[in-house]
């Protein structure tokens, strides 16, 4: 099967990609093995969230400027970084996501799964962050946690709210559905919870909340649990100010986000071939010709250019062997600590080498094989090498950025 | 090193990483807690069940076999594989005489077929429904697909067979018992299709059931005899000429590639990329610029397309969604993928009857918004499902495919005369 480009992963920077070339008119294929890591997205996104010395950044423009030349953001150049990042939103908001970020075109604050503030880019409107806090009628909160939900954590949410100066009480909140789902305990899950939350569920939901005696002039803090299409009636029955807070695990957030830019795609007339492993590929004179999948038989899938976006070892886009880090598809050259060894440091907390490991590419992300540049294949996201993106907060800037960076090139060169 | 490479654990449950993504795309755990879920049942469990069989549960049942999960799962763990083989292995009621019945598609179809009027009609009469409904616990509510009084194989015999020699290239045509006892008109357009491009097809020596109802039923040495005498036939036909062995239903496709090796031990890796299905084989012959289609231009539709579940897994959507695309007339409109509950035998079962048509729910509503001429999808059970929960006709692609064609502009195209 032809395609003008072929996209190797459906995460934040495969998904990008594809959408922005959709876009421009072209013929595009996303082929991806598995879900990706955008299903634990808690719904913020960082671009830099902390420097090279680990201190939360609080000018972002200097910050960028004092990355290492191999970082990704270094390879775009500091000052191609702002207009990215708002074709970046833009494009997040064609999807229909609505985003909340500081005014300055910096870091906001963002409160994560475990309750604490964290810098962030972007966040999701109708979680609890910075401005949605502002937004609250009172200085008041009320973290309500799921009895027996135990990927959302109400007392430690709370404890850092009343650290930044709101008064905030914690309850718990329980529905016979919840009763019903907490048979299989393991089951209790944010996406599980969601969907016995719907219809008469949620309407019960609203009505135990009513229940709890919360004071009045508390805006309610409630773990993301409720599906946004079903929001309008959840506001009809409880008719009071509510936030949402991040969960761990598999988020409805990060979901919620995964399938807009599905649908969007889609709607663009975007192929996506679900479940596919690429594992094989052929070379000419440093161009790629051809990728086979696990599901196509004797079929190839042939395009002028291809986005490799597989993602780091969570996505098996870099696999660690016991004496080396590889790329396990391509056969792409991959910048590593050669040394098991030295992939670690002792300090559990401070950086680890091994977690800048990923792809080697150009200047332009062309990713190398055998130490030379592939001329139809880039490679963008957190498969790439130069970012710790754990440690600097940076996933889905550098997903998101570098998509962008390599479908502009493409779109420009067509 | 050498250790870890060469102890790959069955269905690769060592590879779980316990990130729960399965759980999150199994369409029966939020609506039946019962059901321990994927993650639970499959790589987690498995670990106990390997040390101890108590740790099996009897709740495994609900499961659909969509393998959902499985197309989820970042690390590829056969999750689907893992529960469906624990369930054979230590389930301890025998199957059930309903369980048999529903199994044996074919000994029930053969039956069925000769008196099809009157099957048909005691199948749908209430009192026959509730006696099924008490005493074997087939759900009342459930409508029972037509038997056809002509078998699709009986026309065969009698109005094609001796025509498809005239052809060079051949395929053999593995119908599967929904075609043969309920759905000929399918069969009908998949012959008129390929012997439209100059292709003849021929049946295979012996055909059984794929054997997918006897598995989930747990008849398993009888879908083992099954499955053996269908990869005898189908090693015959290719070794006589035959290009592939092409299916419609994506289950039988699924069940013969994927089930007889992981499920049942049958080693298949020398055929197993000729078996495949219809729209793969053509898609496939339309790229190498084999044969071409020609559609009339008459030919207006808006079309919703379901994505099965085993369709899903193999991967082949993409055959059946570009083919339906290119007919110029097809507004095509592809729903999101959701399992629409009745999972081949499951959803018959009176236990499952509610589960099922709970699962099946965003599916038909989303059908009733997007109010299609008609849906099409690649599996028969699906076919019952929707048309009896939406009341939307559903079409198999290659029938769509053979009612869009000009058959005599694309006889031209495809440089046969007459
Ligand atoms: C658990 C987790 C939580 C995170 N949470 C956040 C957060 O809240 N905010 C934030 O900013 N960042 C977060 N990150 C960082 C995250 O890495 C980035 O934000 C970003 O989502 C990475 O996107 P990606 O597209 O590069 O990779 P991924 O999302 O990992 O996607 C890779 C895709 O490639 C596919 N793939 C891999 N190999 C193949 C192959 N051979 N053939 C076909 N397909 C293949 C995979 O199946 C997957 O779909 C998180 C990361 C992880 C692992
Ligand atoms: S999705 Fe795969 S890796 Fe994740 S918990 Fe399920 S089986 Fe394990
Ligand atoms: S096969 Fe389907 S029903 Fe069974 S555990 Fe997997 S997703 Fe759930």
């Amino acid at each position: 099967m032809r395609f003008d480009t072929i996209i190797i992963g459906a995460g934040l920077a495969g998904m990008t990609a594809a959408i922005r070339l959709a876009e421009s008119g072209a013929k595009v294929a996303v082929v991806s093995a598995g879900r990706s890591a955008l299903l634990f997205n808690t719904g913020s996104f960082g671009l830099l969230g902390f420097d090279t010395a680990h201190n939360k950044v609080n000018d972002r423009a200097k910050a960028l400027t004092e990355l290492p030349e191999d970082h990704p953001y270094s390879k775009i150049g500091a000052g191609g970084i702002p207009s990215l990042a708002d074709e970046a939103r833009a494009l997040l908001e064609r999807c229909g996501l609505a985003f909340r970020c500081s005014s300055n075109w910096n870091n906001h604050d963002r409160i994560s799964p475990l309750g604490i503030f964290r810098p962030a880019w972007l966040t999701l409107d109708g979680l609890i962050c910075e401005s949605t806090l502002a937004d609250m009628p009172y200085r008041r909160a009320a973290v309500v946690g799921l009895a027996g939900f135990l990927d959302f954590y109400p007392r430690f949410i709370a404890a850092s709210l009343r650290k930044a100066g709101y008064e905030c009480d914690v309850f718990t909140v329980d529905t016979p559905d919840l009763q019903a789902l907490r048979a299989s305990e393991t089951e209790m899950r944010a996406v599980n919870i969601e969907r016995t939350l719907h219809g008469y569920g949620l309407i019960r939901f609203a009505e135990e909340l009513k229940k709890l005696n919360i004071p009045s002039d508390a805006t309610l803090i409630l773990p993301s649990v409720i599906d946004k299409d079903e929001l309008e009636i959840f506001n009809q029955f409880l008719r009071r100010p509510f936030l949402f807070a991040p969960t761990l695990g598999v988020s409805l957030p990060g979901i919620s986000i995964h399938n807009a830019m599905v649908s969007r795609l889609k709607e663009l007339g975007g192929r996506i071939f679900n479940g596919h492993r690429v594992n094989g590929a052929d070379y000419e004179d440093n161009r790629l010709t051809g990728v086979t999948t696990d599901k196509l038989d004797d079929d190839r899938l042939v395009a002028d250019n291809y986005i490799f976006a597989a993602g780091s070892f969570f996505s098996h886009g870099l696999m660690a062997e016991p004496d080396s880090i590889v790329e396990p598809v391509l056969g792409l050259d991959v910048d590593a600590p050669q040394e098991r060894s030295a992939w670690f440091t002792p300090d559990l907390f401070g950086a680890q080498p091994v977690m800048k490991s990923g792809v080697a590419t150009d200047g332009d992300f062309k990713a190398k094989r055998d130490g030379k540049a592939i001329t139809n294949l880039y490679a963008v996201g957190s498969v790439l090498s130069g970012a710790d993106s754990v440690r600097e907060d940076s996933g889905a800037g550098v997903a998101m950025l570098t998509a962008l960076r390599v479908a502009d090139s493409i779109i420009k060169h067509n | 090193m050498d250790l870890q490479n060469e102890n790959i654990s069955i269905h690769n449950f060592e590879q779980c990483t316990k990130c729960t993504v399965c759980t999150v795309s199994c369409p029966v755990t939020p609506i039946n807690p019962r059901y321990p879920g994927p993650k639970q049942a499959g790589p987690d469990g498995e670990r106990y069940r390997l040390k101890n069989p108590e740790f099996f549960d009897e709740a495994f049942k609900y499961c659909l076999n969509c393998k959902r999960c499985e197309v989820a799962c970042p690390s590829d763990v056969r999750i689907g594989d893992i529960i469906l083989s624990a369930r054979l292995k230590h389930t301890k009621k025998r199957p059930s005489l309903r369980d048999t019945m529903l199994a044996e598609t074919d000994a029930m179809g053969s039956l069925a077929t000769i008196c099809a009027p009157v099957v048909n009609l005691t199948l749908s009469m209430s009192p026959v429904k509730y006696v099924m409904d008490r005493t074997f616990g087939i759900d009342n509510h459930r409508r029972f697909p037509k038997y056809t009084s002509t078998k699709f194989v009986t026309w065969f015999k009698r109005h094609a067979a001796s025509a498809q020699k005239q052809y060079t290239r051949q395929v053999s045509y593995f119908h599967g018992c929904y075609v043969n006892y309920n759905y000929p008109a399918l069969g009908r357009a998949l012959v008129g299709l390929y012997n439209a491009v100059g292709i003849g097809v021929n049946l295979l020596e012996r055909e059984r059931c794929c054997g997918v109802a006897k598995i989930a039923n747990r008849l398993v040495k009888e879908a083992t005899r099954d499955a053996e005498i269908n990869l005898t036939s189908i090693r015959k036909a290719l070794a006589d000429g035959s290009e592939a062995v092409i299916a419609t239903s994506s289950t039988c496709c699924f069940t013969m590639r994927d089930e007889y090796p992981h499920i049942l031990g049958l080693e298949n890796g020398d055929i197993r990329s000729s078996i495949t299905l219809a729209v793969a084989h053509l898609s496939r012959l339309i790229e190498r610029g084999d044969i071409k289609l020609v559609f009339r231009e008459d030919y207006r539709r808006r079309i919703a397309y379901h994505t099965p579940c085993h369709m899903e897994r193999m991967g082949f959507t993409p055959y059946s969604i570009s083919l339906l695309e290119a007919i110029p007339g097809v507004e095509l409109v592809v729903l999101d993928s959701n399992c629409c509950g009745i999972a081949g035998t499951y959803g018959f079962k009176k236990e499952n009857y509610p589960t099922s048509q709970a699962i099946g729910e965003p599916l038909f509503r989303q059908i009733a918004d997007v109010a299609p001429d008609f849906v099409a999808t690649d599996c028969e059970t699906c076919k019952w499902q929707i048309e009896m929960s939406t009341g939307h006709e559903v079409k198999n692609p290659v029938e769509i495919l053979f009612e869009a064609l000009d058959v005599e502009a694309t006889r031209r195209a495809n440089n046969l005369n007459n």
